[in-house]
């Protein structure tokens, strides 16, 4: 169903690009899919089952982790998971890897999801690759961009923060970028509209 | 307020110590201490990953006394205290749990806001999992025994609340016997 021609990506150019991106390697790419593949996804989004989840950083509806009904949003994930998928990966960010998980995530107005690495204290999640991909929504979203941070370390501890990028949550866009110490980010509040997105990470 | 006889009782009953009472301050005492955060020039602070606020030096003077004496009165310890930090949140502040310390002892949190709306106040964790919460009320103390896996954290002022939204002023304590 929902499909993935990586043969009309210009892997150089998306390389150079990954290389040369701050604060941290990341990648964005637009129109992903057809438009009717697209709605697919939204329409299926509009039916997953999801629940209000919130703790210290933060507040949204999510699926529930490791199921996915939608048909669409299932050949999404698989699709992702693909060897030629995979292999654009590799030869875009250099990594290589292995498999990835998939959760659906609505943010209403008020939802946010503070500032964050990806990575926990162990480091020993697996997790190589970020990625989120915005559906198309009815009605447009104010709010809700993903904002990159420029971190200086020391010692391995982040000792200072300045934002650095603003991705706006566009329709039919995949955002990519690589897990690691500095790789700190946040989805900013969403003041208007809801913000749907099918977001996960590529394994080591 | 409840009588102490009352807060000591609830305070020896629970696993993890805490209590929160309301109206403790009054609300003349609130105001000056607001007005001495704001002339001590508080300064923006923000560390993505941790927190968020404005921050000031501050000295609790008589407030600070009273708090001391009742949390004596409640655990029954003699005290001092070790520390004191005045922080204010603003619409989309807040402050994480990698922002606090695990450091046992006792701790006093007051609530010296002009208005409540919030969420809530600070939520306290073991480890992660949250414990207690302290109401988001002016004049409102809690105090909370301090483990050694205690932290704490400030919930996010949503933006969208707009003017319904309060400024959340907190001063918190630090006592040790």
């Amino acid at each position: 169903m929902c499909s993935l021609d990586t043969s009309r990506w210009d892997l150089a150019a998306l390389a150079r690009s990954w290389q040369r991106a701050a604060p941290f390697p990341h990648l964005v790419i637009d129109d992903l899919f057809s438009p009717e593949d697209a709605q697919a996804i939204t329409d299926d989004l509009g039916e997953e089952p999801c629940a209000l989840v919130h703790d210290q950083i933060f507040e949204i509806y999510a699926s529930t982790p490791s199921v996915l009904e939608g048909h669409a949003l299932v050949s999404f994930r698989d699709e992702l998971g693909t060897g030629p998928v995979r292999a654009a990966l590799h030869a875009i960010t250099g990594i290589e890897v292995s498999r990835l998980d998939m959760r659906a995530f609505a943010y209403h107005r008020g939802h946010y999801l503070l500032p964050h690495t990806d990575r926990d204290a162990d480091d020993d999640t697996g997790r190589a690759l970020a990625y989120t991909y915005y559906a198309p929504t009815p009605a447009p979203v104010t709010g809700g961009q993903l904002e990159l941070f420029d971190c200086e370390l020391r010692d391995g501890e982040i000792i200072s923060t300045s934002p650095a990028v603003l991705i706006e949550p566009r329709p039919n866009r995949l955002v990519l970028f690589e897990v690691g110490p500095h790789s700190l980010h946040q989805v900013r509040e969403v003041e208007h509209g809801i913000r749907l997105s099918l977001a996960g990470w590529f394994f080591r | 307020m409840r009588p102490i006889a009352e807060l000591r009782a609830a305070w020896g009953s629970a696993p993890r110590p805490a209590i929160a009472l309301e109206d403790a301050i009054e609300a003349g005492a609130l105001a000056d201490l607001r007005r001495r955060f704001e002339q001590a020039q508080p300064r923006a602070h923000w560390l993505a990953h941790r927190a968020r606020c404005s921050r000031a030096t501050l000295e609790p003077g008589p407030i600070g006394d009273r708090l001391r004496a009742l949390a004596e009165a409640v655990t029954g310890a003699v005290l001092a205290i070790r520390r004191v930090e005045a922080r204010r949140f603003d619409l989309g502040d807040y402050a994480l749990l990698a922002n606090d310390e695990e450091a046992p002892g006792f701790e006093l949190c007051l609530d010296f806001s002009e208005r409540s709306g919030a969420r809530s106040g600070i939520v306290y964790c073991a480890g992660r999992r949250p414990y207690f919460v302290m109401p988001q009320q002016p004049g409102a103390v809690v105090l909370v025994q301090r483990g050694p896996d205690t932290r704490s954290f400030m919930p996010y002022l949503q933006r969208f609340a707009g003017a319904a939204a309060p400024r959340v002023y907190l001063l918190r304590i630090r006592l040790e016997p």
